[in-house]
């Protein structure tokens, strides 16, 4: 193989990573979301139904994100230092959220019910779920939005500017949206599983109201790239355009089988939306993986270093895949069955 | 990113260790059906899952802390040692996944299935730290690559990289130290817990668990350490030579216990000397030339005067633990089973705490040693670091948030180790 369909293979597999940190990882920081909008008589049933879902797939689930991370910096350490610097701010941000939401979650479920510790920690549980997504989906933003200049080993990028443009805030709002309505879809599987139809109930009609704004934002998202990203909407018009519809369909079906309480099939649906989005994003930016001046290939660690990297990839997936398959098989599968876990 | 580093190798090296721990008590209830086997093992199952927790949140923060704060490290080197990271993100991986089998699995398997699923989590941790001490290793001693005349790297290779010289030496001294911090930090809850008169069978045998294993390990951690130091004598001559405290190059070279430099005047004071020992120590010959501080300028010198006393530090822990262990043998021959004396179990409950003070002694000797550098010999600390503002913000905050962290943790940790033990360990799962 040579060198350049090797990076491109990598980047693909990472690219995979980033869908699976987003439908997986995502829709943990959702039900972080739902935890903190829980009010009202239900909200401890709502907050006990969340962390019984998140509990036992959550620090699995946020591996996809270090995933991300260690593959961009092995094999694309140009763009890895790149970005560290121009995204300071946001990755700043992400990583103070995801602390507080890892610690968060751990140490609430202890301490006494209803008690101050219990409170102040589902308090910062929440508020971390909203920050990081927001902070994420911003950063990808200012990837595409080509406000991040590079020439040579010099990064020209404004501390705040970078990653505050209008693109930046409609991918910001739309990772947001979008994790609630992951999280929200999921636990109506969830609940089902429990035969608890209010449970169900609730979810389902948040499925539904996060998902619509989730394709608000997408397609104001859209109408944002056309005005200011013309080198992006450019690359949308020519060659994304199959991944955009495909989400687009993918999106609409999610929304439609919640509707119809065909849950497991709008997770798929979910995943197929997401997954376009993620292609589609790629794709509409290709060559250039931080964009206008730095390409896939210019960000590339040697092919030396490449190979190693793809070997340990597949090995690396090889133990993993199957072990993933059991955690979910033996927590989400159709044979789990209802019952608080033992852990508490 | 130092900060992050320190704070994370606590419960990094709790995670690497306790599963193993975890994996023998319940080899012992499964097959005994002894509850007293089994409340140590969901009791520190328990622990394990807060540990792991905040042990995956800061490893996460240093993954893009090396972006963040160095970039001028990983722009230049991210192809040679991007390796290691990537592969630790897989190992890690496998730990999480069978963390949360093992943690939330113990009604949904059976018993030996559930015993199973704990193997990949001990394998998971030793193997992630395994990566990430090979980069490290790799920064005291880089080798996988060449330079040209005009600072660029090329001929990079990764494997040669990751497999460097300090690598087979510095990982077996951190995983070492992770069981030995383990067991001894089990070992001193049940300590205080038999001080304060609860010498029932469940604090016995988890004294025992954790002090036969961090025991047994002190000696051979004496072993693998001074093969460490070796390294350090033939690699970074500059490093030894501020761990020791060695001013001048000299043949004979006394070895200097305890003392305080004093780098205005360019001596160690008030230290035990023994002629020729350091000679001996570093190169097996009492006559050999060791070098000192004086063959490097002042601004390529580390701090001596930290390095010095934080390696006087760890290796006194470290001899203090073997000794304690001679004791233990001692009181095992005499009478078939560990010392339970009001001292012993004071020493004991001094231990765990005394491991970490150790843990991190090496670890401020192996990265302050290295200064100036980052990557020694090739990228000054100084050009790695960011150019953005507010570093010295982050570090007020970081330091911030992990104390907040950190104490919260230890509360829980303290609460658990208190919290009587109920039904709630014993109870058969519903």
């Amino acid at each position: 193989m040579t060198p350049f369909q090797l990076e491109v293979a990598i980047l693909i597999v990472i690219g995979g990573g980033l869908t699976l940190y987003w439908l997986l990882g995502g829709a943990d920081f959702g039900g972080g979301v739902w935890d903190l909008l829980a009010i009202g008589p239900m909200r401890e049933r709502e907050r006990a139904l969340i962390s019984d879902a998140i509990g036992p797939v959550w620090e699995a689930n946020h591996v996809w994100l270090i995933f991300v991370v260690t593959g961009l910096l092995a094999a694309f350490p140009a763009a890895f230092a790149s970005l560290g610097f121009a995204l300071y701010v946001p990755f700043s941000i992400a990583i103070a959220g995801i602390v507080f939401r890892g610690a968060a979650f751990a140490f609430r479920s202890w301490g006494d019910r209803g008690s101050a510790w219990q409170r102040t920690w589902t308090r910062v549980f929440g508020v971390a779920s909203i920050v990081t997504p927001l902070a994420l989906g911003a950063a990808a933003g200012a990837v595409a939005s080509g406000r991040i200049r590079v020439a040579g080993s010099t990064v020209v990028a404004p501390l705040w500017g970078s990653w505050t443009g209008p693109l930046s805030i409609a991918t910001g709002l739309l990772a947001l949206a979008s994790c609630a309505f992951l999280a929200a879809s999921y636990l109506t599987v969830e609940a089902t599983q429990r035969d608890d139809r209010m449970m169900e109930e609730v979810f389902r009609r948040r499925a539904l109201v996060s998902g619509a704004v989730s394709g608000v934002v997408a397609m104001l998202g859209l109408l944002v790239t056309r005005n200011v990203s013309p080198q992006l909407w450019h690359g949308m018009l020519t060659r994304a355009w199959p991944f955009a519809l495909l989400s687009a369909i993918g999106g609409i079906a999610s929304l439609w089988t919640v509707a119809r309480r065909r849950y497991r099939l709008a997770r798929v649906a979910a995943a197929v939306a997401v997954a376009s989005v993620v292609t589609g994003w790629g794709v509409a930016q290709w060559p250039y993986l931080i964009v206008p001046d730095m390409t896939v290939a210019d960000a590339a660690a040697p092919a030396n270093a490449l190979r190693p990297i793809a070997f340990g990839f597949a090995i690396g997936i090889a133990l993993v895949a199957p072990s993933l398959f059991l955690l979910f098989r033996v927590f989400k599968g159709s044979g789990a069955q209802s019952g608080t876990p033992s852990y508490h | 990113m130092a900060v992050s580093l320190g704070f994370h190798i606590v419960f990094a090296a709790l995670a690497v260790g306790l599963p193993a721990m975890l994996l023998f008590a319940e080899y012992r209830a499964n097959r005994t059906g002894d509850p007293v086997w089994m409340a140590l093992c969901r009791r520190w199952a328990r622990a394990l899952g807060i540990l792991v927790a905040v042990g995956a949140v800061s490893g996460t923060v240093l993954s893009f802390a090396l972006g963040l704060f160095w970039p001028g490290l990983m722009g230049r080197w991210g192809a040679v040692i991007g390796l290691p990271f990537a592969l630790e993100a897989f190992a890690f991986f496998i730990e999480a996944i069978f963390l949360g089998i093992y943690l939330f699995g113990w009604d949904r398997l059976s018993p030996w299935a559930h015993w199973a699923s704990g193997w990949p989590v001990a394998i998971g941790g030793v193997a992630s730290a395994w990566f990430v001490v090979t980069a490290n290793a790799w920064m005291q001693t880089p080798t996988g690559f060449a330079t040209v005349s005009d600072g660029r790297v090329v001929d990079v290779q990764p494997i040669a990289a990751m497999l460097n010289p300090s690598t087979p030496v510095m990982t077996t001294h951190m995983i070492v130290a992770a069981y030995m911090a383990t067991g001894f930090t089990v070992g001193a809850v049940y300590a205080v817990g038999m001080l304060k008169g609860r010498r029932d069978a469940y604090h016995r045998r988890g004294l025992a668990v954790g002090l036969v294993l961090g025991l047994a390990l002190a000696p051979i951690q004496i072993v693998v350490g001074d093969a460490a130091a070796r390294l350090v004598a033939d690699r970074q001559q500059a490093k030894l030579a501020a761990m020791e405290g060695l001013w001048r190059t000299t043949a004979d070279a006394p070895l200097t216990i305890g003392g305080i430099p004093l780098p205005s005047q360019e001596r160690t004071i008030l230290g035990i000397r023994i002629p020729g020992g350091l000679s001996w120590l570093a190169y097996g010959n009492t006559g050999a030339v060791v070098h000192g501080l004086d063959e490097v300028a002042p601004t390529d010198r580390p701090n001596v005067v930290v390095v010095h006393l934080a390696f006087q530090i760890m290796v006194a822990i470290g001899f203090a633990l073997a000794a304690l262990g001679l004791w233990a043998l001692i009181g095992w021959i005499r009478r078939r089973r560990l010392p339970d004396t009001k001292w012993f179990l004071r020493a004991a409950a001094v231990a765990g705490p005394a491991t970490f003070v150790a843990l991190e002694m090496g670890w401020v000797v192996t990265e302050l040693g290295r200064q100036p550098w980052i990557v020694y010999g090739q990228t000054r600390t100084a050009d790695a670091v960011t150019s953005r503002p507010g570093i010295a913000f982050w570090l007020v905050a970081t330091v911030a948030i992990y104390v907040l962290l950190g104490v919260a943790c230890a509360w829980l940790l303290l609460r658990l180790a208190r919290t009587p033990r109920g039904a709630t360990d014993l109870e058969a799962p519903a």
